[in-house]
């Protein structure tokens, strides 16, 4: 390197100014934000992953909804006081709503009923299993006389729907099977009876027992109509053989003279 | 912050001096307008950085950059480099050096000189380039740039000698 280019090489070297070197570094900042920001809500990535995940998103949630629902309507094990309660009842009230014929509706009263029976049954089993003090100041009995109370208006729902059957046969048939049921409802309260304290829950016996009676008053009474009906059809049908005597008789009569 | 904005601000650190003093060699010392002038190359230069081959040389590419944004500048507002605020830097610098006449006399011949001899001059000696990084810069090949090189110190030489 001879002399010229030395002094070539010693030529100033001039620096940045730190004002301006931090604005220009502030600018820099600001676009790699602004960047960084464009970037996560392009459709490469951010937009691309909720809009092609979105399906698989929403059928996992609606699964999830699926899931809870059905387990929530299915469990006896789901009773009053418990986080799923609601959405069990919210099924059974749309099922009812969606429900047309009077038929139908009658037996789904029913099984509301039974439903109901044995959600208290469950709450019984916990109330008898559990030591008094876990549930004292709780309203675990509160649940037991409150699902109680609602299968009795249930049985009453299903008992004015039997009334509106328009179709004998039909009427006859539910009647039969809510009497097989009812037997089977006395049989779930009076286990219920057994797991609560007699002396402690006096309000709960006495549910039970305005349960048992409303039960079994309407068995009779069916059965009564039953009977009723069952005279009526034996006197038809005696009224009906006389006249056929009677008829057969003068027709004997007309032959031999 | 991702890898490639981490690594442009890397780059900046390195380089915005050297861009800062080549770009005020070429506007005639205004330390104003380099600054402003470097701001924009390196924002040009952000905006672009994606497309940047991280194989290449980044020296090489930011000149390049600067240089094409000098071009434009220049082109736009129509004017001639001028060398008024030269004296000021000169004097601060030269002072430190002890070499203020000698260096003021050199500069102000590269300045008048064409800028096929002044821009390899400065990019190898004030901008300490390397004749690849000239030859990518000025888009010409390795062998050109040397050849041209020493052609323009033989001028430059030849002028200092007969003034």
């Amino acid at each position: 390197m001879d002399n010229l280019e030395r002094q070539l090489s010693n030529l100033p070297k001039n620096k940045l100014r730190l004002g301006t070197d931090l604005k220009i570094r502030l600018t820099l900042y600001k676009m790699i934000i602004q960047k960084n920001i464009v970037h996560f809500f392009d459709a490469s990535s951010f937009k691309g992953f909720i809009f092609q995940k979105a399906w698989l998103i929403g059928l996992l949630v609606i699964s999830m909804i699926s899931s809870v629902s059905f387990y929530a309507y299915g469990s006896e094990q789901v009773t009053a006081g418990n986080a799923l309660y609601p959405i069990k009842q919210t099924i059974e009230t749309t099922k009812n709503i969606l429900t047309a014929s009077t038929v139908n509706k009658a037996k789904n009263y029913n099984e509301l009923s039974t439903r109901r029976l044995e959600e208290a049954l469950s709450l019984s089993n916990k109330e008898s299993n559990s030591s008094p003090e876990k549930h004292e100041g709780s309203n675990h009995n509160e649940h037991i006389m409150e699902t109680i109370d609602k299968a009795i208006k249930n049985f009453d729902q299903s008992v004015i729907s039997v009334e509106k059957i328009e179709n004998e046969d039909e009427k006859k048939n539910i009647v039969n099977n809510l009497r097989t049921k009812n037997d089977d409802n006395i049989k779930v309260l009076e286990e219920i009876e057994k797991n609560v304290n007699i002396k402690e829950h006096e309000d709960i016996v006495e549910k039970i027992s305005e349960a048992k009676e409303k039960i079994k008053k309407y068995n009779h009474y069916s059965e009564d109509e039953d009977e009723d009906d069952n005279k009526e059809d034996r006197e038809d049908k005696k009224n009906e053989d006389n006249k056929q005597d009677n008829k057969d008789k003068q027709e004997d009569k007309q032959k031999r003279n | 912050m991702p890898k490639n904005s981490q690594n442009f601000i890397g780059h900046y650190n390195q380089f915005k001096d050297k861009i800062y003093n080549y770009i005020l060699y070429r506007t005639g010392f205004d330390r104003d307008l380099a600054e402003d002038l470097t701001s924009e190359v390196f924002i040009k230069a952000f905006k672009s950085f994606e497309s940047f081959d991280k194989e290449l040389n980044f020296q090489a590419w930011i000149f390049t950059i600067a240089r094409n944004h000098l071009i434009n500048h220049y082109r736009a507002s129509k004017k001639t480099v001028p060398l008024e605020d030269m004296e000021n830097v000169l004097q601060t610098k030269s002072d430190e050096l002890g070499q203020k006449l000698e260096v003021e006399r050199i500069l102000d011949i590269i300045n008048r000189m064409d800028d096929s001899d002044k821009d390899p001059l400065l990019l190898r000696y004030s901008d300490g380039l390397s004749n690849t990084e000239i030859a990518s810069v000025l888009e010409k090949d390795e062998g050109a740039v040397r050849t041209q090189i020493s052609r323009s110190l033989v001028k430059l030489r030849k002028i200092l000698n007969n003034e």
